[in-house]
């Protein structure tokens, strides 16, 4: 199924020392041709060592540099080692990497982005109503821009091919909601197609920051600021290397 | 005579060439904004001497009063100072950033510092928050 693609998992991880191992076993289970690089930003506990016994390749930044930081890390990681396929799964353990396989099949079939979307399938998931229509409305937009039906712009859980790797390793913004909402709007400047494939998530233990009126009041606005940064900003396309090894 | 304020004034211009230059000389300040310093405090002692420049100057412009026209430049200075100074702190963090990145990916590769599967598991944890440095790879923060 993925034997033609060297496909890197990266899990971004910040103090995730008793998910990280379940989440590095599930990958090497579920994608046993995938290699796995946990980037552990900054943790303070022992994140970085359980996801090396656990059998992963780890890095660990000197500072934290929030989930773009630590995701771009690895998206530069796949360009050295000549990945051609990079897929996030969070150290945290929402996403269920039984769905792996489908994300990957989802860039074979021709896209270049693709979203594990929990909204999609028909699993309900812990989250506000007032959320809910936040996020229905973000979705809107974002597919909008993207040109294509999204249901859950704010999922980590995603899968790049060849094209995007190369875009993702030069562009992916640190800020709050930039690593979600501005990647896709970078990718459709770049000229990238992005799909969606439904997933399942768990519930995060901690769970999602602001949720009453107006914290979602206030996200919304962030949201936006993001999405518009990743319109007026200039995203240069790297030059691809075609045929190179 | 000397108008009111003349000394205070000159007082004030010769402090801020001094520091510019100062600034300049220890290399703290460099390149453009290094000239802008020491043209604002060359700026503000000569308008301490010849105080009737002043008025020739906002006539020449047509601002009616002279001191409407210090305090706008003052303030346009200081917009383009601090504008110049925000551009030059996200050029370095984005290149801190990237700077980050390639150290945990040239450790990711040192089997001493817990890359490889086969390391030691006692790598990270609270020593690392405590700001002990390890044998291996030295910190500076």
């Amino acid at each position: 199924m993925t034997g033609m693609l060297r496909t890197l998992v990266v899990v971004p991880a910040l103090d995730e020392e008793h998910t990280v191992a379940a989440v590095v076993a599930g990958v090497r289970r579920d994608l046993p041709g995938a290699d796995v690089l946990v980037v552990d930003d900054h943790s303070s506990d022992a994140t970085g060592a359980r996801a090396a016994a656990a059998g992963a390749v780890v890095a660990r930044l000197p500072f934290r540099l929030g989930v773009g930081g630590a995701v771009r890390t690895g998206f530069t990681h796949a360009v050295r080692e000549g990945y051609d396929v990079v897929v996030q799964v969070d150290g945290d353990g929402q996403h269920d990497t039984r769905h792996l396989p489908e994300l990957v099949a989802a860039l074979e079939a021709g896209a270049d982005v693709v979203v594990g979307a929990r909204f999609a399938g028909a699993d309900p998931y812990g989250v506000s109503r007032t959320r809910r229509a936040v996020m229905a409305i973000l979705a809107r937009l974002v597919s909008a821009i993207v040109g294509s039906h999204l249901t859950d712009v704010t999922s980590g859980y995603r899968a790049a091919g060849p094209r995007a790797v190369r875009v993702f390793a030069e562009h992916y913004p640190a800020e709050y909601l930039g690593d979600t909402l501005e990647t896709l709007v970078i990718a459709r400047r770049c000229r990238l197609v992005v799909r969606q494939v439904p997933v399942r998530m768990t519930a995060r233990e901690h769970g999602r920051p602001s949720q009453g009126v107006v914290g979602s009041v206030v996200y919304l606005s962030r949201a936006v600021a993001a999405i518009g940064l990743g319109m007026v900003r200039r995203w240069s396309v790297p030059v691809p290397v075609e045929g190179a090894p | 005579m000397r108008p009111d304020g003349y000394w205070l004034g000159l007082v004030g211009g010769v402090i801020v060439l001094l520091l510019s230059l100062e600034l300049v000389r220890r290399r703290q300040v460099r390149g453009r904004l290094a000239l802008a310093w020491v043209v604002l405090g060359a700026a503000a002692v000569v308008l301490a001497l010849f105080p009737e420049l002043l008025g020739d100057l906002s006539a020449a412009v047509n601002v009616q009063v002279p001191l409407n026209l210090v305090l706008f430049s003052g303030v346009l200075f200081l917009l383009v100072v601090s504008m110049q100074l925000a551009s030059e702190v996200g050029r370095l963090e984005s290149r801190t950033r990237r700077l980050a990145e390639e150290v945990a990916l040239l450790r990711a590769h040192l089997p001493a510092a817990g890359g490889s599967p086969a390391a030691d598991p006692s790598t990270p944890a609270a020593a690392d928050t405590a700001g002990a440095a390890r044998p291996t790879t030295p910190r500076a923060s």
